[in-house]
């Protein structure tokens, strides 16, 4: 499943519907379709418009009612499904631990299917913890049952990169997560993706968790894929009206949100006062805007994570990247 | 009292072993048809209710009644006896055990096999200790009624308990009949304790989540 140098770097679907028995509506209407190696792909779309299904289709947990899906130039049909889902991560909404198992259990299941030895388990299952910012001394031997939702979840993640899969499906991982923990999730979740150079495909039903997190997103409504883009072209040239109506292009305040203000960042050695409001250098427009809202002044501070000062945005800028919208911002 | 138990211990002793000898088999073979008969039909509610109502009817048949019905084909004896206690035991086993997987999560179940478990892997990992508690349970009532049916095997000249419990009530002997059921609620009651304990050690494995 490792990329060669003679084999083409993506997963292909080609014309590949899926019709469930019983149902009128098909789940996945024939679509075709590319993704490279290494990018993060989200996947959008309320319930019912088939996101699920085709997150489903690339492990096989659904067999495809026509068409043919290919990874690394490979028809995943005529591989075992067993073994192909072996190599593509999984993570799900319900995290899905389990809980007769520690946390080090879970984490091992697929090394240990895969024959590894117990000393590069043990190895595994510590870089694992540490790399979802859980200690490994702490909670190695915990059951789920003792974990918050959270960090079920991280443990969800690093159950799903133990076998180190190129591949990882996540089907709404952070959907029950409360909003503080979801955004911090949502950070790390990133970081990690500019770390191992894995292919993430990420169904979610949160706009602003697809657009923030995609390189590029799939918006999919009644089976159908209605765009697949950058966040940015989403919102600046969206393919049809429910795209449009859907992500809310047309709303300003709406699209800050997925303005990253790094790009407006006038840097600047001495601090600015300490009442001044501060923000992240990863956080939004919007989140800037509303500070100043609530704020005398006509900026805000920017600090790094280690909360060392940065520099600052003026009101200024952002007015000025909405004027030259959509060209700014979303990389 | 006392003194038939000094006079007689090895006599109580033999039955007693022949009790346990006899409600063992059953349960072990029980038991072995099951588990698979169970877990496959966990799989297919329809069938399932259909098996199920088969082996309720089946419970319901007096149990002198069935032991008569089967010695004309199997003759008197043993063999006549644990074929009555297997087909007793299969209802109670065979409902638990399809509770027990139907119990398991459908979501623990995707999860196994989408990170590429084997059928087997998956039941052996994951829906087996998950269903363990309550397929444990229906062994300790399985258990308990077998005990008590084993009793009536003394009809079919199978042995146990039962002999010296039925010897006394024809006899009128008071000794023989207290000896005698109270061998067999002992027996009945230390077995449902022991596997009780082993179906709440198996119920904490799984660590009940938040």
């Amino acid at each position: 499943m490792r990329p060669s140098e003679t084999e083409p770097d993506f997963i292909e679907l080609d014309r590949v519907s899926k019709r469930f028995p019983g149902s009128q509506q098909p789940g996945l209407k024939p679509t075709t379709l590319t993704i490279e190696n290494g990018k993060f792909i989200t996947v959008l779309g309320s319930s019912g418009s088939g996101k699920t299904t085709l997150l489903k289709l690339i492990n096989r947990l659904h067999e495809p009612s026509s068409g043919e899906i290919r990874i690394q130039g490979r028809n995943i049909a005529t591989t075992s499904a067993i073994e192909l889902r072996r190599h593509i991560g999984y993570v799900i909404q319900q995290v899905g631990l389990f809980p007769h198992m520690t946390v080090e259990q879970n984490i091992a299941i697929v090394p240990e299917i895969l024959g590894w030895t117990k000393r590069q388990i043990v190895q595994r299952v510590d870089e694992l913890l540490t790399l979802v910012e859980l200690s490994p001394h702490e909670f190695r031997k915990r059951y789920p049952g003792q974990l918050s939702g959270g960090q079920q979840q991280r443990v969800g993640l690093a159950r799903a990169l133990a076998g180190d899969p190129s591949i990882l499906l996540m089907d709404e991982p952070f959907g029950a997560i409360d909003t503080l923990t979801r955004s911090k999730l949502q950070m790390e979740l990133l970081e990690i993706q500019r770390k191992l150079k894995k292919t993430i495909i990420f169904v979610t039903h949160d706009i602003s968790e697809a657009l923030k997190l995609g390189d590029q997103v799939i918006v999919m409504h009644n089976g159908q894929v209605q765009q697949y883009d950058t966040p940015a072209k989403l919102l600046s040239e969206p393919a049809n009206e429910f795209v449009r109506t859907f992500l809310d292009a047309d709303a300003p305040y709406q699209q800050l949100e997925y303005m990253p203000i790094r790009h407006l960042i006038t840097y600047r050695a001495e601090e600015v006062e300490r009442n001044v409001p501060r923000i992240q250098e990863n956080q939004s427009m919007k989140d800037a805007l509303a500070l100043m809202l609530d704020s005398p002044y006509n900026y805000v501070a920017v600090e790094d994570h280690r909360r060392r000062f940065l520099g600052i945005i003026t009101l200024e800028s952002l007015k000025a990247a909405r004027r030259k919208w959509p060209t700014v911002g979303v990389s | 009292m006392f003194s038939y138990a000094l006079h007689h211990h090895q006599e109580l002793l033999r039955a007693l072993i022949e009790h346990i000898e006899l409600s063992v088999t059953a349960l072990f073979i029980a038991f072995s048809i099951a588990l698979p008969l169970g877990y496959s039909l966990s799989k297919s509610p329809r069938l399932s209710n259909t098996v199920v109502g088969l082996f309720s009817m089946l419970y319901a048949i007096p149990s002198l009644g069935l032991l008569a019905l089967l010695v004309p084909v199997f003759g008197l004896g043993n063999v006549s006896a644990i074929i009555a206690l297997v087909l007793y035991a299969q209802f109670i086993l065979v409902r638990n055990t399809i509770l027990g997987f139907r119990s398991v999560s459908p979501t623990m179940v995707e999860v196994g096999k989408g990170m590429g478990l084997s059928a087997f892997q998956l039941f052996r990992q994951v829906e087996f200790p998950l269903a363990l508690p309550t397929i444990i349970g229906g062994l300790r009532v399985a258990t308990a009624s077998t005990i008590g049916i084993a009793s009536l095997a003394a009809w079919i000249n199978a042995g146990g308990l039962g002999a010296i419990l039925f010897d006394g009530i024809y006899q009128n002997h008071i000794p023989k009949m207290l000896w005698g059921s109270l061998l067999i609620t002992a027996l009945g009651l230390s077995l449902e304790l022991m596997l009780l304990d082993l179906q709440k050690s198996a119920q904490s494995e799984i660590h009940t989540t938040t």
